[in-house]
């Protein structure tokens, strides 16, 4: 399968934006998907695509057949060897990069990590780890970093990281091991605590030991009003997470940040996939410096609520451009 | 169904453990949760391949690489949170 993917140029994209979204890359994914038109239903085009840069269809799916999948990219590989030279190009006179896209707000010079999260058995190291898990990533920005740093910085200095706690127990620290989830409103985080320690100095910069804990309670009322993660119905479900970890600070920016949180979750959410696993149950995290060339913004970077986060022109992509008035139908 | 068979069924039947039974593990070791939550080569194997990160900057590889555009597009980003 890898061999055969080689031969394509992969790329991944986050589906709703292309399919609701009026940017002119989202109007070409639209109308290269949908036989011409702009997409004005309410179906998702998640799955796989294959296209020729002119625009071209060559196929598409969405299965987890690996027959399937690669039936089709042999297909698809047949189709491309039959299309000329501007068939392979992309059309001119088209604008192609977004107008908007979250990623547009990653924290140059700040705190990117990025967050995987495993199921994990009840005899914790004891047992393997679960197959299941997902990523997502955290971002605090340049100046909220060195808002939170003191200026007292000496041996066995000790204090509190408030904004990473609140925002880790709110958007990070929640279930998606088998499907998309709802991050904690304010009011839902009983405790968000992450604690620092300098426990020593060298070339590298200022090392701390890290501790934490987080507990977060939502019920059956969504308390985050409309946006694009609006549930259909509320599903009481809970978090409480014992966190250790360490980072390393250069003065400048931090070069480590390496967190481990265990949490003990319970309920569900409409899609995270735990209908028939309400709970209590093991979960685990891990954190770290995302790579550099890594920019994919956090799932609920919309709920940051931070002006260092530029937001698009429409609020929510719940309603295309057109229901919402903002452009002609 | 005889109350023997009920009986015995239900001892089979996994029980959840409450919120109280179920205790959050020693959380002393770091670096063994690192390793012990870190994903495997074989859940890495997706990432051997040299993903774009969005629909534009594929096509625009697409087209310089003269190749097809697999494109993997879902709710939520698929190389962070689906």
């Amino acid at each position: 399968m890898l061999e055969l993917a080689a031969k394509f140029t992969c790329a991944a994209d986050e589906v709703w934006r292309l399919q609701r979204g009026s940017d002119e890359d989202c109007v070409l994914f639209q109308r290269w998907v949908n036989g011409g038109e702009r997409i004005t239903d309410r179906g998702s085009r998640q799955g796989l695509w294959v296209f020729a840069a002119g625009g071209r269809l060559l196929g598409a799916g969405n299965t987890r057949s690996i027959d399937a999948v690669v039936a089709l990219l042999e297909d698809a590989l047949d189709a491309y060897a039959e299309l000329d030279e501007t068939q392979r190009r992309i059309p001119a006179g088209i604008e192609l990069d977004a107008a908007h896209r979250w990623e547009h707000g990653y924290p140059e010079g700040g705190l990117a990590l990025l967050r995987l999260s495993r199921d994990l058995a009840r005899e914790g190291l004891a047992a393997p780890p679960s197959s299941r898990w997902n990523r997502d990533t955290f971002w605090c920005s340049a100046d909220e970093v060195s808002a939170m740093l003191p200026e007292d910085l000496g041996l066995g200095a000790t204090f509190e990281l408030p904004l990473i706690a609140t925002r880790l127990a709110r958007f990070c620290l929640v279930d998606d091991v088998r499907g998309q989830t709802l991050p904690y409103a304010p009011a839902e985080i009983g405790e968000a605590r992450l604690v620092a320690t300098v426990t020593h100095r060298n070339a590298d910069g200022v090392h701390f030991a890290l501790r934490g804990h987080t507990r977060a309670t939502a019920g059956e009322l969504w308390q985050l009003g409309e946006n694009l993660w609006t549930p259909k119905r509320g599903s009481p479900h809970t978090m409480e997470c014992e966190i250790i970890g360490m980072a390393v600070f250069n003065g400048e920016r931090f070069t480590a940040f390496d967190l481990v949180a265990v949490g003990k979750r319970t309920g569900r959410t409409q899609f995270n996939g735990r209908a028939k696993d309400p709970g209590p149950s093991l979960i685990g995290f891990r954190l770290e410096l995302a790579p550099p060339n890594l920019h994919l913004a956090p799932a609920f970077a919309a709920l940051y609520e931070v002006a260092w986060i530029p937001r698009p022109e429409l609020a929510t992509w719940r309603l295309s451009p057109a229901e919402c008035g903002l452009e002609e139908k | 169904m005889g109350r023997p068979m009920l009986a015995l069924l239900l001892s089979l039947t996994p029980v959840a453990p409450t919120q109280d039974e179920l205790r959050l593990p020693d959380l002393t070791d770091l670096s063994r949760w690192q390793e012990h939550l870190a994903l495997s080569p074989e859940d890495r194997r997706f990432d051997s391949l040299d993903w774009s990160t969005t629909f534009v900057d594929g096509l625009r590889r697409a087209e310089a690489e003269d190749q097809p555009l697999l494109l993997w597009a879902m709710n939520g980003h698929p190389l962070g949170c689906t």
